[in-house]
């Protein structure tokens, strides 16, 4: 695949893949009916949770816990998982693999299996001296607590995603105190950003189609480069129309809380059952929390 | 250069978010002050184009691609107050539509890509545009720029394992050459590639948005 090509299926996966995640927030399942901005907040919770536990045993409940909201979400598990677990978890897993050898850990840990004896002090640049090289317990446990730990997150945060529509999730921003001035200014990037890679995808089709042969690093580079300007230029002058069109619209400059909370009436579905599950979700932290602090 | 979630550890996040409070408020206040109105239109859209710039494909020599924030381009257009937020706007998308980028990492990501690299940046092109001319220190700026913004985040997750266990394992010794290696010959390069063609070309094209810092207010009007 030549690096034009790479570029643009990158962009259409991307849109695809955005235009597919609608699908599951439209289903009728348990966190697709929760008020958006408690879910938020409720996410929020779960996911400093999972960032401040210690042991692996903690997180797997967490592991446990995200599965469940995925079942009575109604969410394919087929699909979800490879969501989750395609790049961040697998990248992870692969920078952790070598943390379980003792050579590049910071501790000294208990040998589990003793791979090679130097029988005398080796110094390597970067490393400590070390004199052995060997898996260590600490080691095989802490690189897994670390992979787990990653993969609940994205599982988690993945799970948010796909459950709650687009400006309602921003919206719910708000109740996390951001200034409308920047809510606002991320609704509008999202709409451009659809624009602006059908602009792309465009540029990059139409120079495609005029290339006859193969294509070298040095052109691709050249032809990325100038669509990158020409898009600099496009967007800078567009933004300027756009300006005007809000102008004529009556914006007066100021972002009013109407323009960025989308379906007060949508926003307020689902109360009840929304605070039962914050309560739920918060006492399930805390537990956890404190039951680990006083451990 | 994007952190994910469980790679820093809570106090990490917490001092990370704490640094990015004051800089957002002045960025904010700054942004609208000096800016006003019809840049917020601007600042949306060239975000989305900050958002399309970071899934351009680099062909690199190892036969990969590498790919690039475009934060030195956005500080030298718009300046690096805005950039902040410009930047922030698509680390916000990123991490709560891709999942690319912790959330409680958001902090750490915000300090690294949409403040260290626009500052740096826009100081050392500032410094040098007179000197040796825009295209030359455009690429310069940029370059220094990520490099900088790499070594702050590997010290970053290269202070986890003496803080707790079960975070970034590697300590310092390792975080540093891992991420300075991959920057100075990878992500580097091409950062100060691009960011030089694409300075090029716009100073061929519209010369006079290159100027915009100093003649922003005359361009509106006022």
């Amino acid at each position: 695949m030549s690096f034009t090509e790479r570029t643009l299926y990158e962009i259409i996966n991307w849109v695809r893949d955005s235009v597919f995640s609608e699908i599951y927030a439209d289903k009728k399942g348990f966190l697709q009916s929760l008020n958006p901005r408690i879910k938020f907040i409720a996410f929020l919770c779960l996911l400093v949770s999972v960032v401040c536990v210690r042991s692996l045993q903690v997180i797997l409940f967490f592991l446990l816990f995200s599965l469940l909201l995925v079942y009575f979400s109604k969410i394919p598990f087929k699909f979800y998982l490879t969501r989750v677990l395609i790049f961040i978890p697998i990248f992870t897993g692969i920078v952790a693999f070598p943390s379980i050898f003792n050579i590049f850990q910071q501790n000294k840990g208990r040998p589990l299996i003793v791979l090679y004896n130097f029988g005398y002090t080796v110094n390597f640049p970067f490393l400590k001296p070390f004199s052995t090289i060997e898996i260590t317990e600490e080691g095989v446990y802490w690189a897994l607590t670390f992979v787990l730990r990653v993969t609940v997150s994205v599982s988690l945060t993945v799970l948010l995603i796909l459950t709650t529509k687009w400006p309602s999730l921003l919206s719910s921003l708000s109740s996390i105190r951001t200034p409308e001035t920047f809510i606002f200014i991320l609704h509008m990037t999202y709409r451009y950003i659809f624009l602006l890679a059908t602009l792309v995808s465009n540029m990059l089709f139409s120079r495609k189609s005029r290339i006859v042969g193969k294509e070298t690093a040095i052109k691709s580079w050249k032809l990325n480069a100038n669509i990158i300007g020409a898009l600099f230029l496009k967007s800078h002058d567009m933004s300027e129309n756009i300006y005007l069109a809000m102008l004529s619209r009556g914006f007066n400059g100021q972002v009013s809380r109407s323009m960025i909370n989308v379906k007060e009436r949508q926003m307020k579905e689902g109360n009840i059952k929304s605070y039962l599950f914050l309560i739920a979700t918060v006492i399930f932290c805390a537990t956890i929390l404190l039951k680990e602090a006083l451990m | 250069m994007h952190i994910p979630d469980g790679y820093l550890g809570p106090l990490t996040c917490a001092v990370m978010f704490l640094v990015m409070v004051p800089i957002w408020y002045f960025a904010l206040k700054n942004t609208s002050k000096r800016l006003g109105p019809k840049e917020v239109p601007m600042i949306a859209v060239l975000s989305a184009v900050s958002f399309l710039v970071m899934m351009f494909n680099w062909p690199v020599p190892d036969g990969t691609t590498a790919h690039m924030v475009g934060g030195t381009l956005f500080a030298i257009i718009l300046g690096p107050w805005a950039s902040v937020i410009g930047i922030t706007v698509a680390l916000v998308i990123q991490a709560f539509f891709f999942g690319d980028g912790g959330v409680t990492a958001l902090g750490a990501n915000c300090f690294n890509m949409a403040f260290v690299i626009p500052f740096v940046g826009y100081f050392i092109y500032k410094a040098l545009k007179e000197r040796i001319g825009k295209v030359a220190s455009a690429g310069v700026a940029a370059y220094i720029a990520i490099n900088i913004a790499a070594v702050v985040a590997a010290i970053e997750f290269g202070v986890q394992p003496y803080i707790a266990p079960g975070y970034c394992p590697y300590g310092l010794n390792l975080s540093i050459p891992a991420m300075a290696f991959a920057h100075l010959t990878t992500a580097g390069p091409v950062a100060a590639v691009v960011t030089a063609v694409v300075v090029g070309y716009l100073e061929r094209s519209r010369p006079d948005l290159l100027a915009l810092k100093e003649t922003s207010p005359n361009i509106r009007g006022e």
